[in-house]
């Protein structure tokens, strides 16, 4: 396949490629956007079962999974700048799967476009929508092959009729971890304490709203380089939702605020 | 292969080490910004290139067209703004001729982005992509690493803070295009007068639907050269002197040889060669 741009996906050779020029392998010394901001939070939120649930009919597990949550702050920084206050670090790389960036904003846009990229192609080859873990392990592969090469911290959300709500987190070395939430950026070291204390199974949709922006909210709090709004999205049989909550109301209001 | 080559690059770290400077490049110390506005797109740049404390060029162009309805504002190192617009200008028009479409800015877009992203930020090109496509108005950033940001009103270059803060204070939801243009050339302006890598004029670049895109080169001139009132020249007769002796040609051939050039009076053509305006 000849190389036209620099971020390239192969497929059928069974591999996958984020082209860098060799000589650069040396690690960059600057970078220059970085998201450190805080970034996000993901939760499993589950409800018990519900007639009205359009999944049941493939299922007849006591308890089913309804979905996910993903959430971030929108600050992404150049040194002491605010580069941007409005950034939407919610990437979707399929209908319902999405991932939350951190680290180098530059690096996690390249990666995001290549698995956005593979899982398009999956999506019309299979005639399937790709499940959740087929996009973790494309995020890993890509993370883990270059790990010189990246500063990205990535966490994979997504729902599908198979496996419900699911969360994936790749931390700077490339490994993957299957988990019921997880937290990253920044201003995730402030929130620990905070989400292990509040997290519960079997959350509403709108308990795990409020469990993602209270996080997000104290995250903001105490994270210089964390900041703007609040973004969320979430993922169930219904499609993508999205939700904005702003600052000027104390991040109060229902699930869709001005 | 095409591309740069990196063979000297082990060499220059080398060098490097042993204390030898790096040669500079000429780099604009800049102002640009782009605001969208109900039925188009506006971006503008101040004029002045840098290098080191220098001002090289006191009216350079930093708005670049990449197709008909798609320009772009560069920061950072001059040659690679001018080099990395031109080459995805040259890509986005046969991609155009290969798919019967208009370009479409977010193509643009992501062509510089893994351009830049492949090059790992050692082409310092800092741009605002702006354009109308069939699907839109379109107003991105792209900086040196690849990153990308989609916003309604932008800013880069050292400048960027200073216009920034116009921006943050003076920018509403509803611009018209005059407002845009104005607003635009008001945070040039900021750039110019409060940023040292900023200077001369502002240029803007008006990009509506169904309309021809208009460049206005040097739309503002902030910095016009007021005329001089006095000078240091002295009138003729100002110099006393004692004596006079006039040597005639005649008188000359006595010391030298004098050769007269048959001819043309334009062979003497130094004065006359054509400037690039």
């Amino acid at each position: 396949m000849v190389s036209q741009h620099g971020v390239q996906g192969v497929l059928g050779e069974g591999k996958i490629e984020l082209f860098v020029t060799p000589s650069f392998n040396q690690r960059r010394k600057l970078k220059v956007i970085n998201q450190m901001g805080f970034m996000l939070i993901c939760s499993t939120s589950r409800v018990e079962k519900s007639s009205m649930s359009h999944s049941a009919r493939n299922f007849m597990a006591i308890n089913f999974k309804d979905g996910v949550i993903l959430g971030a702050d929108s600050r992404t920084t150049t040194g002491a700048y605010i580069a941007n206050r409005v950034t939407d670090k919610l990437t979707q790389v399929h209908d319902t799967i999405w991932c939350c960036r951190s680290g180098s904003a530059a690096d996690t846009q390249a990666v995001a476009d290549i698995v956005s990229y593979h899982l398009n192609m999956y999506g019309v080859v299979n005639d399937e929508a790709p499940s959740t873990q087929v996009a973790a392990s494309l995020f890993q592969e890509l993370c883990y092959e270059n790990k010189d090469a990246l500063s990205a911290g990535i966490i994979i959300a997504g729902y599908d009729p198979r496996h419900g709500g699911q969360v994936y987190s790749i931390p700077l070395g490339g490994s993957l971890h299957k988990q019921s939430f997880a937290i990253g950026g920044s201003g995730s070291t402030y929130i620990y304490g905070y989400t292990d204390a509040h997290w519960k199974e079997n959350m509403t949709e709108e308990e795990g709203i409020d469990f993602v922006r209270s996080a997000l909210q104290e995250a903001i709090k105490w994270d210089g380089s964390s900041g703007g709004v609040i973004r969320m999205v979430v993922l169930t049989n219904r499609g993508a939702v999205r939700h904005l909550y702003l600052p000027d109301t104390n991040y109060t209001g229902p699930g869709v605020t001005n | 292969m095409t591309g740069f080559d990196f063979s000297n690059y082990n060499r220059n770290a080398a060098l490097h080490a042993r204390g030898v400077p790096l040669p500079k490049a000429t780099s604009t110390g800049t102002t640009i910004v782009g605001c969208i506005y109900d039925n188009g797109v506006v971006i503008a740049a101040d004029t002045r290139a840098t290098s080191g404390p220098i001002v090289a060029d006191k009216n350079c162009e930093k708005l670049h067209y990449i197709a008909p309805k798609i320009w772009c504002a560069g920061a950072g190192t001059a040659a690679d703004t001018e080099f990395t617009t031109a080459l995805i200008s040259s890509n986005v028009e046969l991609h155009s001729l290969s798919t019967g479409r208009d370009p479409r800015v977010i193509t643009c877009m992501t062509m510089l982005k893994q351009h830049l992203f492949r090059y790992q930020g050692h082409i310092g090109a800092y741009l605002v992509v702006a354009g109308v496509d069939p699907t839109g108005v379109g107003l991105y950033t792209v900086h040196a690493h690849g990153s990308t940001d989609k916003l309604p009103y932008v800013t880069m270059g050292s400048g960027s803070l200073a216009a920034m803060s116009v921006f943050e204070s003076m920018w509403q939801p509803d611009l018209d295009k005059e407002g845009a243009i104005a607003l635009c050339a008001e945070a040039i302006k900021a750039g110019i007068f409060n940023d040292l890598g900023s200077g001369s004029n502002v240029d803007v670049c008006v990009i509506e639907k169904d309309k021809p895109t208009k460049l206005l080169r040097n739309y503002m001139k902030p910095n016009e050269r007021g005329l001089k009132e006095r000078n240091y020249r002295f009138p003729k007769g100002t110099t006393a002197w004692l004596n006079q002796k006039v040597i005639s040609k005649e008188d000359l051939k006595k010391y030298v040889t004098i050769e007269t050039l048959s001819g043309d009076d334009n062979l003497a053509a130094g004065e006359k060669m054509e400037v690039d305006v």
